[in-house]
């Protein structure tokens, strides 16, 4: 009953006219940033983030989370029309979207899809309503050695999941935690690190980083690559894209699976929503009648996956609003947001802020309305405008980046920062180290250390505080589990294609 | 003997990433030296950089076992330099809005950066790059400075924000 009192409250935050306009801005600006090539769901939020600032924490965070799951939306439009993925977690959809619009069905792909994402993404909000307090009452009753175990079973998962090499996950974590202790120690406030810089008194702040290695690298990277995008020609009007209810009887339980497949992957730290879309097109495959036709135009194949992208959206928001941890660079994004705003991100999020919380569930479920409205109505529109605008992209972004970072603190040393790491990004990129643990090292790197002192003071010193409380202890033993056993399953599995 | 022990040219940047990790490694506990290891009985400001280092060093050699034992990484799909002209290009002009920020004001940085990006990066034409830029110009300028109030620095324009 509580639930529902909340989730109303939530709704007369979100449907004020001032939040709705953000909410549609958002959804709108996920679904081009998804669209386009060369951009994704992280970079659109972190190059936008400074624009957020004057809307106030509910505002900016409904913006953003509206660019974060309008993303997966957007990324299908490129994917099925063009053999070019707008977003990683669309990639998947390319394999069947592709094959149907070449035999006059890119409509039924598209509508699918955003039928698909629209069940995911709302379905998931309600696992996120339900799952979401009970997960943050359990998290208040953590010390620091339990947050601690906590964050560095964060990190695991995201090295796990991202890239194919632990190691080299592990390295890129290592490196964001290390630029995370550039600045004034956090208990006894000496210079670290600091080179005799006042500008990195404070730290390496974390938006110029994000921005450079998620927005600027990507696009540095798209000037290298010469894509060849030819769009397929389809009629795209609003009945063309609504499948018959043959097809979307022949999708239901695909969107099913996949919303179940999606939220619960999305929960779990460096998954997300492309991890989760392969799976769904794995089990689809798996456990079809015919699955001869996957790669050639099956319904399923296109209605799992964007289902299960959309619905790890929603999952990924679990550990973000009940733990204060990012499960990915785009959550990490909304998280620095909320402490750029003075809120202190974590379980406590929920008592302390519930008008926030809540406002933004209430958005999640205005916005997937929205979402599958434009989707439905406005593909011609969004491929057109598409088709204008690529010409301009990176100069646009370049712009919008140093603008956002400049705005931040009103310093050019920002922008410098921003420049630097988007080289640093696309050095990454090109040596095949993934670029997601570093922003979550330098988000989470002053909480670790923080919460580490403290079990370590606590402790007087001994760092067996970690293994003798059973939670931290149990913790630790997932790090582990999280690190070692991936290897040892890739190794047993035989060689598919 | 070390499968690739004879390709040392075919994992050079492996090697060469390798060593700029000891470098960082080298760094961490060479520039931190002046800061206690504990506080009070509990770690200090030096501890979780020593930490850091020791982990990074251990995984570094994780690395370059990864690399040459088992062969992963080892074909990078690196650019040849004719790949970078364009990339490094778009950086230059990055680094140009840096240097002229504060010295000519926003405006007149982002006209002459866009018309660089459009017409000597993207190659458009010149009456094309200098419309687009006017546009990007005054269009950031209106979001930013009008309409989100941010306090950008108008430079040798100044007299135009008191009209």
């Amino acid at each position: 009953m509580e639930t529902i009192y909340l989730l109303l409250k939530g709704f007369s935050v979100a449907l004020t006219p001032e939040n709705l306009l953000l909410c549609a801005i958002g959804v709108i600006t996920g679904t081009l940033v998804g669209a386009l090539p060369g951009i994704g769901s992280a970079g659109a939020c972190a190059i936008l983030l400074p624009a957020t600032f004057k809307l106030g924490p509910v505002g900016s965070l409904i913006m953003l989370a509206g660019i974060f799951y309008g993303t997966q939306y957007g990324g299908t439009i490129t994917s099925v029309l063009m053999k070019v993925p707008g977003e990683s977690a669309s990639v998947v959809t390319m394999f069947d979207g592709n094959p149907l619009a070449k035999q006059g069905r890119a409509g039924v792909a598209l509508g699918l899809a955003a039928i698909g994402s629209f069940v995911g993404g709302t379905l998931s909000i309600l696992g996120l309503m339900l799952f979401g307090p009970v997960l943050a009452n359990y998290a208040l009753e953590l010390g620091p050695a339990e947050h601690f175990s906590l964050m560095v079973l964060s990190l695991s998962l995201v090295c796990a999941f991202t890239g194919e090499s632990i190691v080299r996950g592990l390295i890129a974590t290592c490196f964001g935690l290390i630029l995370a202790l550039v600045g004034q120690d956090i208990m006894t406030g000496q210079p670290r690190l600091t080179f005799d810089f006042q500008q990195l008194l404070d730290g390496i702040e974390f938006l110029p980083v994000a921005v450079g290695m998620f927005g600027l690298s990507e696009t540095i990277e798209s000037f290298e690559k010469k894509q060849s995008m030819e769009m397929i020609k389809a009629d795209l009007g609003f009945f063309k894209v609504l499948p018959s209810l043959r097809d979307l009887g022949q999708s239901l339980w695909a969107m099913v699976r996949g919303t179940v497949i999606g939220f619960l992957i999305g929960i779990f730290p460096g998954a997300g929503p492309t991890i989760s879309s392969f799976i769904s097109y794995g089990v689809e495959q798996r456990i079809s009648r015919h699955p001869e036709q996957f790669g050639k135009g099956a319904l399923a194949g296109v209605a799992g996956p964007e289902t299960a992208n959309n619905a790890a959206t929603g999952g990924a928001l679990v550990p973000m609003l009940s733990l204060g941890l990012p499960s990915s660079p785009s959550t990490a994004i909304m998280l620095a947001a909320l402490i750029m705003f003075g809120l202190k991100p974590g379980p406590s999020l929920f008592r302390e802020a519930p008008e926030l919380v809540w406002g933004l569930i209430g958005s999640l479920y205005i916005g997937n309305v929205l979402l599958v409205m434009i989707n439905l109505a406005c593909i011609p529109l969004i491929v057109l405008f598409m088709d204008r605008i690529r010409a301009y992209l990176p100069l646009a972004i370049l712009l919008l980046s140093a603008f956002g970072v400049y705005s931040y603190r009103n310093s050019v040393f920002d922008i410098g920062i921003m420049i630097l790491f988007s080289l640093v990004g696309y050095g990454m990129r090109k040596i095949e180290f993934p670029q997601a643990p570093v922003i979550l090292g330098v988000l989470l790197g002053g909480p670790a250390e923080s919460s580490l002192r403290q079990a370590m003071v606590m402790s007087d010193g001994n760092p067996a505080i970690f293994v003798t409380r059973p939670l931290s202890a149990a913790f630790l033993c997932l790090t582990l589990a999280s690190l070692i056993l991936p290897p040892i399953f890739l190794r047993k599995r035989p060689k598919q294609d | 003997m070390i499968k690739g022990q004879g390709s040392i040219q075919a994992h050079l940047p492996q090697i060469l990433t390798g060593l700029l990790i000891w470098g960082i490694v080298a760094g961490l506990v060479w520039f931190t030296r002046g800061l206690p290891y504990t506080d009070e009985g509990a770690p200090g400001p030096r501890f979780m950089p020593v930490l850091l280092a020791v982990f990074l060093g251990i995984l570094n050699v994780l690395y370059w076992v990864d690399v040459f034992f088992f062969q992963r990484g080892g074909k990078l799909d690196l650019p040849r330099v004719s790949d970078l002209v364009r990339p490094a290009g778009f950086i230059l002009v990055g680094v140009l809005m840096i240097f002229l920020w504060e010295r000519l004001g926003v405006v007149a940085t982002v006209l002459i950066a866009s018309f660089i990006e459009l017409k000597g990066i993207q190659g458009y034409s010149w009456t094309r790059s200098i419309w687009v830029g006017l546009l990007f110009s005054l269009s950031t300028w209106v979001l930013f400075q009008l309409i989100l109030r941010v306090p950008l620095p108008a430079g040798p324009f100044e007299f135009l924000l008191s009209l």
